[in-house]
């Protein structure tokens, strides 16, 4: 399969009176055109900030993109002016957020955000840009599309707000969808809603998405690959038929313990000790060294390396290490 | 895009013809909705029908006024409200009913004027202030204080005592030195506003700043802007007749409601004559209440998320 994102060496870094936060701490990226890519980590791991480094939105002033490239296809969107910046937006890349409620502005109606979007990328006039929107909210799934168009956002339900975001998302037929938290803020009912549309949006149009969240339900409903980072790192990466039943990382298999599931026996449910060591006082070892259930001598003095352990899997822990000398 | 073709079959059908009745109805529903809201507030809609009164006093003045404002019956000085002069005369004969309607003129034009450019200006500065932020935000607002820091009334009268008195200075003076508090107000929406997510959301469309700040952003500080216009207006037309009170504002034989005023000081005029001082005063407080009025009503009215 052809790639369409390229990330290589990313390091999204901010800037502070005193110290230097690396909330992105080189990563490397690959997503296949039309895959789906899931990128797991708690809070405070650089997840969402890779993907605002990818919309070339990074939060200023203090946060800035130090090194690595970002490439759609051929362009490198690291280097491009916030101008052309701007045509990427929306048209080839777009993006849909955790909270629907606030994502969409108040005081305009659906049909106005809508129809902005598409006129501003697709040069079409007003009346073809509303059938055009009207088209699009039928497609996710209103019924009273005509009545939708003039009605403000507060009038709209959380999971209806996702499917506007979700339709405006999709009105330039995107390369690539970022979903950052699709569904985290929706009840489990239209949880399940969105990621069909989701699912069959993309087979449709053939656009790949990088879906950012920390909810595994998500993940293996969606996600073709998982991409597990922590503190700013990737520190494991693998297809979603694997990782579940066999994690390398500790810190992965840690994640997937923590679920709770509904069959089996009753126990107490496990959790990771400790938190994400903060950015600014980072230990030169392994970061996830203070909270591992296998650290041994060397992660506290040694920093690991992200190693393929095989075509398609990838992991940075030192327990790999032997495994691969052996092979 | 390429659409299932089943769905665009179905969808054109059935709703082509409403799409274009769409378009035309769309800006129609919207404002309607803020009218209606607005005609449930009763305080507001009697505040709009004043306005609406005295505006309308002021454009057919020349139809309406009984007399000349400027002609003058030396013999008739002082007169009490009577037939003839339903609100009496001034100390040189003149109709005090005909110059309050001429005064309303220009009362108003100054207020409407002033306020355009004090909303322009202030909402301008204050926007890109407080989307940009940082040193941007930092050297706007020093500018800000600098205006500030002069206390307004002596500014304004230094300035008019400066330059030529007359209602163009005027409505500079006040278009230039009175932006500095929409400014402040604008700026601090905004820094709330900017950090939400749909400015991000939109900013992940690819929309430009300018539009973000034009087109998203200010949208939703319409309604406090607004009811700062209303009030800048009051105060306005209540600085254009301290002004014109103490003789800087539209001079003679001009009449505007602050100069009448400050012909009708003499303490035997105000024993004698309370006609004289009583109309134009009571002018200048029922206009400046009725703008206050509307401006709450409107701001009720325009905001969506505002629920009757």
């Amino acid at each position: 399969m052809a790639s369409l994102l390229n990330i290589e060496n990313l390091k999204t870094y901010f800037f502070q009176k005193k110290h230097v936060v690396p909330a992105v701490d080189g990563v490397d990226l690959k997503l296949n055109k039309g895959e789906t890519v899931a990128l797991v980590g708690e809070s405070g791991s650089g997840k969402s900030m890779t993907s605002l480094s990818i919309m070339g939105l990074v939060p200023k002033p203090g946060g800035e993109i130090v090194d690595g490239k970002i490439m759609l296809e051929d362009i490198n969107l690291t280097e491009l002016s916030e101008d052309d910046m701007c045509k990427v937006r929306g048209k080839e890349i777009s993006m849909i957020f955790q909270e629907p409620m606030t994502s969409l502005n108040p005081v305009l109606t659906i049909g106005e955000q809508l129809v902005e979007v598409i006129t501003y990328h697709q040069g079409v006039n007003r009346a073809s840009a509303v059938e055009k929107a009207i088209e699009l909210l039928q497609i996710v799934g209103f019924s009273r599309a005509e009545e939708i168009i003039r009605d403000y956002p507060h009038r709209l339900s959380g999971g209806m707000r996702q499917r506007v975001m979700i339709a405006m998302a999709m009105s330039c037929n995107p390369k690539l969808l970022i979903a950052d938290e699709p569904t985290t803020a929706l009840d489990v009912t239209i949880q399940a809603q969105i990621l069909e549309l989701l699912k069959n949006l993309t087979k449709e149009f053939d656009t790949s998405i990088l879906l950012i969240t920390h909810d595994l339900g998500v993940v293996s409903e969606l996600a073709e690959r998982v991409i597990v980072m922590y503190a700013g790192e990737i520190v494991e990466e693998a297809p979603i038929d694997e990782i579940f039943d066999e994690p390398y990382h500790p810190y992965t298999e840690g994640l997937i313990k923590s679920v709770p599931t509904l069959t089996g026996e009753i126990e107490r449910l496990y959790s990771i000790k400790g938190n994400v060591p903060s950015p600014d006082s980072l230990p030169k070892g392994c970061r996830f060294a203070s909270r591992c259930n296998k650290v041994f001598g060397r992660c506290l003095e040694e920093k690991p390396q992200l190693k393929s352990i095989s075509n398609s899997r990838s992991v940075r822990c030192f327990l790999y290490d032997d495994e691969e000398e052996v092979e | 895009m390429t659409l299932p073709e089943k769905d665009i079959s179905k969808n054109q059908t059935i709703t082509s013809p409403d799409i274009n009745l769409e378009v035309k109805q769309k800006p129609e529903s919207l404002w309607r909705i803020a009218f209606d809201k607005f005609m449930k507030n009763k305080l507001a809609v009697s505040g709009a029908v004043v306005l609406i009164i005295i505006i309308g006093m002021a454009i057919f003045a020349p139809l309406i006024a009984p007399h000349s404002p400027e002609e003058q019956v030396l013999t008739n000085r002082l007169a009490p409200p009577s037939a003839e002069h339903p609100l009496g005369t001034d100390e040189l004969g003149r109709d005090t009913f005909s110059r309050l309607l001429y005064g309303a003129r220009v009362s108003l034009t100054v207020g409407f004027v002033a306020v355009a450019g004090i909303i322009s200006i202030g909402t301008i500065v204050g926007a890109v202030a407080g989307y940009f932020g940082g040193i941007i935000d930092s050297i706007l607002m020093r500018v800000v204080d600098v205006i500030i820091a002069f206390p307004q009334i002596f500014l304004l009268i230094t300035l008019i005592a400066v330059l030529e008195p007359s209602l163009g200075t005027l409505i500079v003076v006040f278009a230039l030195f009175s932006w500095t508090g929409t400014a402040r107000l604008v700026r601090g929406e905004f820094l709330t506003l900017r950090t939400r997510e749909f400015v991000l959301a939109a900013r992940t469309i690819g929309i430009r700043k300018g539009k973000i700040i034009f087109s998203h952003i200010l949208p939703n500080a319409i309604g406090p802007i607004i009811v700062t216009a209303t009030l800048q207006i009051g105060y306005v037309i209540l600085a254009e007749s301290t002004l014109s009170y103490l003789g800087l504002g539209v001079q003679p034989p001009t009449p505007s409601w602050g100069n009448m005023l400050q012909a009708a000081q003499d303490f035997s005029i105000m024993l004698y004559a309370w006609w004289y001082p009583l109309f134009p005063g009571l002018m200048i407080l029922i206009t400046i209440l009725s703008f206050n009025f509307v401006g709450d009503g409107l701001r009720d009215a325009l905001d969506p998320k505002r629920k009757n």
